[in-house]
């Protein structure tokens, strides 16, 4: 049984036609769209794939005795990328109209309530390959294409470049191509599942821009013909992921909405009720589980957020930090476009500081998830722990909806065409009071060996640099802090006791990788991709507090809030139950009432007490990113 | 005719399989699918996307209404993807592996050989299937263009590698060397 070639599948299905309906049939499927508008295109995982009705046998003559079908036959092949199931999947959820219409004219057809009854009646009249061959086994669909891509882009350079003095080859080479990430390099894995589809997916979330600037305007929905009208105005401009893979843009565009958003735009009832209750309520209907209390409470957050009245996000990132103004000023134009439709309710400007580094002085935001299909290949450790200090990526249905998770299946995802393509983003403003941060540390560094710079990193459990304590027990090292290869690839079993790096160290508690046991099972389903930026300036060393506003706009993608941004935020970060910390929280980000306590693992240990309100929440949000096709859909309404 | 599409063309055939014949047909296919040369052999036919042959044993029965089939013979399904016409791809057979033809095709009831080729095509003929609804995620792109753009990619992203340390006289050089190497594939 060949079925398989590199990773590529064949599937052949023959299934019985009803008698008398095969006329139907064969004009519904002669009637077929074809090329990019045909319904197999949704199924994107799909190189070729044909519909063939097979009326009856034909006789070759003697010696062979004639053979008659008693039934017509439909038959349906397939060559796509990856394993069967999670193509049929796949197939359920991008054309289930289409199934019904062609499989409905079948005998023993199922329907597609019961997803799995579908799937067995596919394997029921599956039948298997004695050979099969493909031209190019590694390559998914998504690969073919962004070479296809990436080569014209090389030719259209190549002919420019002609001619050109060495000084302005070099320059066009950086401007044009030198930015061009090579996406379909990564050649699919045997364990290669669906392959993703950039073009559908909005951009930042399966691979990070890495724009200096950026600016998060939050928008009220007066009226929902403007609300929708202005969603349709974005569609164009939205940067999807294609589009920043292949096409280094100046600025970027992206939007998410509120559930207060979607009712506001007019999504009726049925649909809005397949979200999430967490989505539902908000970040501020969580403020208890996520530990938002006291002065971080939603009462205090600032003006728009928490309250319901954030409808829009529009993000907008901007090549450098001049850039940037004439580039909201753009988004701005667009909204009093729609006169009193639509206001600014929330806005809030970003840029990275020098070295990546965050206000406390850490470097950040280079510890990510390594995500199947997603076509940036995985670092190690940022992917799922395999025996012999092996990783591999973490299912993109961990992020992205429409595409198959670590439980095997699908994640819960509203219906189509909202849930595909789209994911959870968590929207969290992180005020940091840096001055405190550094008095507390000289203060406690005192008496502890290897001083202030040793002490906060066993409070975070990396060097600043980004070293992890881990690899470095003592001493931060560049060697490892600048290698990709190195800076994450660590894990916890071998430090039950947190001698090395404390067990509420906080990148131990944001990711526990095999702390929990069972190889990393118990954290393997709640990863986040991050996406944040700082905002404020950076406050010079030694210099007291200047009352500016600094700290963190953290932003974050997942596919279940719940189950990813609430479990890490209010179980690990919140508590230290799971830790064997009881209440402890997580130092860095600091308790709201002043008390709490670390311990600092070590012969002796050493205890530091109490936390100071290092981190407040200044507002929040959960939001939904749609896909380009669920944002189009947003925009021309959808059906009650 | 559902069969063309952009660059590609769809062929779809059924055959009946003499009986005994298996005995011959599944080792043959097994050491085609496991023997890298054979298959080699198909892909240096560099036009062909995506081909298979299955075996149909039974027809697989689901209730009523269908009625359930009893068939003298196994069947034969063969299925393929390429560039070029229809008559450029059986000539292709017929030249370049009429003996792999025969082994497969050999089997089947009314094979009049792979050669001469003109009794063949009819042969195919007879017994191919017209598709109601033909895919491909890229039309048009053949196989040719495909495996020269994924070969592209590799070298390109090699370059990028070597080009981002250098200065722009050594890189107006290395890029001449890279654009040099490529350019069968450009």
């Amino acid at each position: 049984m060949a079925n398989v070639f590199g990773q590529a599948y064949a599937l052949t299905v023959i299934t019985p036609i009803i008698p008398g309906r095969e006329g139907e049939l064969q004009t519904y499927l002669e009637a077929l769209p074809t090329g990019p508008d045909s319904p197999l295109a949704k199924v994107t995982s799909t190189h070729v794939a044909r519909w063939v009705i097979i009326p009856q046998l034909v006789y070759q003559g003697r010696p062979q005795q004639s053979d008659a079908l008693k039934s017509q036959y439909l038959l349906f092949s397939s060559s796509f990328d990856g394993d069967l199931d999670p193509y049929l999947d796949l197939l359920s959820t991008r054309m289930p109209a289409e199934i019904e219409a062609v499989w409905g004219h079948c005998a023993g057809y199922p329907g597609l309530e019961d997803r799995g009854l579908f799937k067995r009646y596919i394997r029921h009249n599956q039948i298997d390959s004695q050979f099969f061959v493909a031209a190019y086994p590694h390559s998914t669909v998504a690969q073919v294409r962004a070479a296809l891509a990436l080569k014209e882009r090389i030719l259209a350079f190549a002919l420019e470049a002609q001619g050109m003095d060495d000084e302005q080859l070099h320059k066009t080479f950086r401007e044009r191509l030198l930015s061009t990430p090579v996406g379909g390099l990564t050649v699919a894995t045997k364990t290669a599942t669906s392959q993703m589809d950039l073009a559908d997916i909005q951009g930042n979330i399966l691979r990070g821009y890495s724009f200096p600037a950026a600016a998060y305007v939050i928008v009220h929905v007066n009226d929902a013909t403007a609300g929708r009208r202005f969603l349709g105005g974005l569609v164009d401009p939205v940067t999807t992921s294609t589009e920043w893979e292949v096409d280094k843009p100046e600025t970027t565009v992206n939007v998410a909405l509120t559930y207060s958003g979607l009712e506001a735009v007019g999504v009726p009832e049925r649909v809005l009720d397949a979200f999430p209750d967490e989505f539902r309520v908000g970040m501020a209907g969580r403020a208890e589980l996520l530990g938002d209390t006291g002065p971080s409470a939603p009462e205090n957050w600032d003006p728009g957020l928490g309250t319901g009245e954030a409808h829009i996000l529009v993000i907008l990132y901007a090549r450098s930090e001049e850039t940037l103004p004439a580039h909201v000023r753009w988004l701005e134009g667009t909204i009093t476009e729609h006169g009193g439709g639509l206001e600014i309710v929330h806005r809030q400007l970003a840029a990275l500081l020098p070295f990546g580094r965050e206000h406390f002085g850490f470097s950040d935001g280079f510890a990510q998830p390594a995500v199947e299909g997603s076509g940036v290949p995985g670092l190690p450790g940022q992917g799922v722990p395999l025996k012999r200090n092996r990783w591999r990526d973490v299912k993109a249905g961990e992020f992205v909806l429409g595409y198959p998770d670590e439980d095997g299946g699908l994640p819960a995802a509203p219906p189509d065409p909202l849930g595909r393509n789209g994911t959870f983003v968590v929207y969290r403003k992180m005020h940091q009071d840096v001055a405190l941060f550094r008095s507390f540390l000289r203060e406690a560094g005192k008496n502890f060996p290897g001083g202030e710079e040793r002490l906060a990193a066993k409070i975070v459990g990396r060097w600043p640099d980004g070293t992890p304590l881990t690899l470095s027990p003592d001493r931060p090292d560049p060697a490892i802090a600048n290698d990709q290869q190195k800076v994450n690839d660590f894990r916890f079993a071998d430090d039950p006791d947190g001698l090395v790096c404390p067990l509420g160290a906080h990148v131990r508690r944001t990711y526990p990788r095999d702390a929990l046991g069972w190889g990393g099972m118990m954290s393997l389903r709640h990863r986040l991709i991050r996406r944040g930026m700082p905002y404020g300036p950076a406050l010079p060393l030694d210099a007291p507090d200047d009352g500016v506003e600094r700290g963190l706009i953290f932003v974050c993608f997942q596919a279940n809030l719940a189950r990813q941004f609430e479990v890490m935020q209010g179980q690990w970060i919140n508590d230290g139950n799971a830790f064997g910390l009881g209440h402890d929280r997580d130092f860095l980000l600091g308790d709201n009432f002043g008390s709490g306590k670390m311990t600092i693992h070590g012969n002796p240990p050493y205890l530091i007490t109490p936390q100071p309100s290092f981190v407040t929440i200044k507002g929040g949000e959960y939001l939904f990113k749609p896909g380009l096709d669920a944002l189009r859909a947003l925009a021309n309404g959808i059906r009650a | 005719m559902a069969n063309t599409l952009g660059e590609l063309t769809a062929i779809t055939v059924l055959t009946p399989i003499k009986p005994g014949w298996m005995v011959w047909l599944r080792p043959a296919f097994y050491i085609g699918q496991n023997v890298p040369l054979v298959s080699k052999v198909l892909r240096q036919l560099s036009f062909i996307h995506f081909a298979r042959w299955c075996v149909i044993e039974r027809i697989p029965y689901n209730g009523p209404p269908q009625e359930k089939e009893d068939l003298h013979y196994r069947y034969l399904y063969f299925e393929s993807n390429f560039n070029g016409t229809w008559d450029q791809y059986i000539d292709a057979f017929s030249h370049i592996i009429p003996q792999q033809m025969w082994v497969v095709w050999g089997s089947s009831f009314g094979f009049p050989g792979a050669v001469p080729v003109e009794p063949f095509k009819d042969y195919i003929r007879r017994n191919e299937y017209v598709a109601n609804h033909y895919y491909c995620a890229y039309p048009d792109a053949t196989t040719t263009m495909i495996t020269s753009a994924l070969e592209l990619e590799q070298r390109f992203a090699e370059f990028k590698r070597e080009a981002e340390s250098l200065g722009p006289a050594a890189f107006a050089t290395a890029y001449r060397d890279f654009l040099t190497d490529v350019q069968r594939h450009l």
